[in-house]
């Protein structure tokens, strides 16, 4: 090993610094050496000392935090395209099937979504930053497992350039960049990702699979199934949407539980919720977002509840509203990305009240998105800077009284 | 009198000493430090000086804090349980088992600078009324009114250094408050 390291920072280090040989691609070298081992940089000036967190500990945990959701999501994926074409399977055989259909997104989204990084890291000359580490994983998790691997390709490319990299990187956007990819495919190929149809998978789908697990798979089409959030969209008037959802299987446990189709990562309360506590534990991600995010969920609910207003959708408890769709995803893991979120604690908690409630009055009062999650959290980000604002005005009108008062005493 | 402390001196070292002032302090260095390279702070280790190990006693100087040149370079450190190593976040396992020793810091950065992502943390580490990441972005802009507005002129580059501490970007915070401090002077507001 203290070879290999002696070679890297002897041999190959000088051939990117200044005056190399490859000094444009310094950017690819540092992200590789200070990948393998923390850089050996010292303190320049007071203080002496430093916290031994980085950006790379700080966004790695993100992702363990989805470890949960990114498992739960594979098995779930085979699981349904087991299901919907009638092949009994086993747990591997389940899980075998949900790889090869998640895998391959994962990584076309981070080989894709890399070389935009990289590209723009060489040409700007600043490092290869961490946050497309989240990125590049929570980009695919909103997704459905059956979505051709081109249209994750572009979307990526969407979500990085444009949402990200031409503010000039993580730090500097405004949008969710994953987020961002997402929307872009919502609007541009509504027919393979909108919210009302999720495609299970299509039998013909892996044919290297279908000879792993000896199943049979000739001669069938696509299959899609529609989610709990289209089923209650759809609910007639003056019909229960309970009863609705509990007419085409969904009921208040399977949607705990996950085992809908969905999105790959969003389907699972239990693995959302396990994520969850872990970001609050090692205190990564805000919890004032995702706790008043939730209340604000419920409250509208309860509000739509309350109101005699005549749409099936309204008169949902508010717990399914919370278990349904990708908002409890959306609120633990996108609206709690710091650059894109409110910065001031109290900012936080009115950026997380407002998405809660935005999502429900999408979801019922807007029949075409029976999706609200996303597009709240696209607005509110672009709203957080004018919460922020009000935020700092008031701080600084409380110092400003507080020295007047101070001068009169 | 003068105090001598630190990771960076010997045990039996870490002592007073009594010393005229203008004496040369290089024997004492030589005798009672570490091998290999240290860094010797005059003051505390937040905002104190670095002076050279030939350096003499000042008339104000009453402490000196030695610590390692931290130059090690740990595998895969971004990702290791943490179990020795300090931070004040819980993302370490050292901190979430509120693990207590005795610390050993070295002057490592661990870690590279980059932009300002989480917001909010230096707040919890800021015992005066100011929204710091508000103040740094004030500064950064050169933005002397807000900055004024926002507190600056209470404060002193010292009051963050417990900020620039706790950062996961590794922000110079105490050197952009002290660059804002000095626009205002020249601008004599």
């Amino acid at each position: 090993m203290k070879f290999l390291f002696d070679f890297m920072d002897k041999k190959i280090a000088p051939l990117f610094e200044k005056g190399g040989k490859f000094e444009r691609l310094y950017p690819l070298f540092e992200a590789g050496d200070t990948f393998h081992r923390t850089p050996g940089d010292v303190t320049p000036s007071a203080p002496h000392v430093r916290d031994s967190i980085d950006q790379k500990r700080l966004m790695i945990f993100v992702i363990y935090a989805l470890i949960p959701c990114i498992l739960f999501g594979i098995w779930n994926a085979g699981d349904q395209f087991n299901m919907a074409n009638g092949i009994e399977a086993t747990l591997t055989a389940n899980l075998v099937r949900g790889a090869a259909m998640v895998l391959p997104i994962i990584f076309v989204s981070y080989l894709v979504g890399g070389l935009w990084e990289v590209l723009f890291a060489i040409v700007r000359r600043h490092e290869i930053n961490e946050g497309f580490l989240v990125t590049g994983m929570l980009f695919p998790l909103v997704l459905p497992p059956t979505i051709p691997l081109w249209q994750v390709a572009v979307g990526i490319s969407f979500g990085i350039v444009i949402g990200k990299e031409i503010f000039g990187g993580v730090g500097y956007n405004i949008l969710n960049p994953a987020l961002t990819a997402r929307a872009f495919l919502f609007f541009a190929y509504p027919a393979q990702i909108s919210g009302d149809k999720v495609w299970v998978g299509s039998l013909n789908a892996n044919p290297l699979v279908d000879k792993l697990l000896g199943t049979v798979t000739e001669g069938a089409d696509v299959i899609s199934q529609a989610t709990p959030l289209a089923v209650a969209a759809a609910t007639e008037k003056g019909a229960s949407a309970i009863d609705a959802l509990k007419a085409a299987d969904f009921d208040l446990l399977n949607m705990t539980l996950g085992n809908i189709p969905g999105c790959i990562g969003s389907t699972s309360v239990i693995a959302i919720v396990l994520g969850m506590i872990f970001l609050i534990i090692t205190g990564i991600a805000s919890w004032r977002v995702m706790i008043s995010g939730i209340i604000g969920c419920a409250a509208m609910g309860l509000l739509f509840n309350v109101l005699p207003v005549e749409n099936a959708f309204a008169g949902l408890p508010f717990y399914y509203h919370i278990v349904m769709g990708g908002f409890l995803f959306g609120i633990v893991f996108m609206a709690t990305d710091p650059v894109s979120c409110a910065a001031t604690n109290t900012g936080k908690l009115i950026y997380g009240f407002l998405i809660g409630s935005l999502t429900v009055l999408i979801r019922v009062a807007n029949p075409a998105y029976p999706e609200g999650a996303m597009l709240a959290i696209l607005f509110m980000n672009v709203m957080a800077p004018l919460v922020d604002h009000f935020v700092v005005q008031s701080h600084i009108k409380k110092r400003t009284a507080y020295a007047r008062a101070l001068n009169n005493a | 009198m003068i105090a001598l402390a630190g990771p960076g001196v010997k045990e039996v070292g870490r002592k007073y000493y009594r010393v005229e002032i203008g004496a040369t302090l290089k024997p004492l260095f030589e005798q009672a430090l570490e091998a290999g390279e240290q860094r010797i702070v005059q003051g505390n280790i937040l905002w104190g000086d670095i002076v050279a190990s030939d350096s003499c006693a000042h008339y104000y100087s009453s402490e000196y804090f030695v610590l390692e040149e931290d130059r090690s370079r740990h595998f895969m450190g971004w990702t290791t349980p943490g179990l020795f190593q300090y931070s004040s976040h819980r993302v370490n396992l050292s901190t979430m088992l509120g693990m207590n020793h005795d610390w050993k810091l070295g002057t490592s950065m661990h870690g590279s600078h980059r932009a300002m992502v989480v917001t909010g943390w230096m707040d919890k580490y800021q015992p005066l009324n100011i929204m710091t990441d508000y103040l740094i972005r004030a500064a950064l802009a050169h933005d002397t009114d807000e900055m004024i507005q926002l507190g600056i002129l209470e404060t002193d580059p010292e009051d963050f250094a417990l900020a620039s501490f706790v950062d996961p970007h590794k922000t110079d915070v105490c050197g952009i408050i002290k660059k804002g401090l000095e626009e205002i002077e020249e601008e004599g507001i």
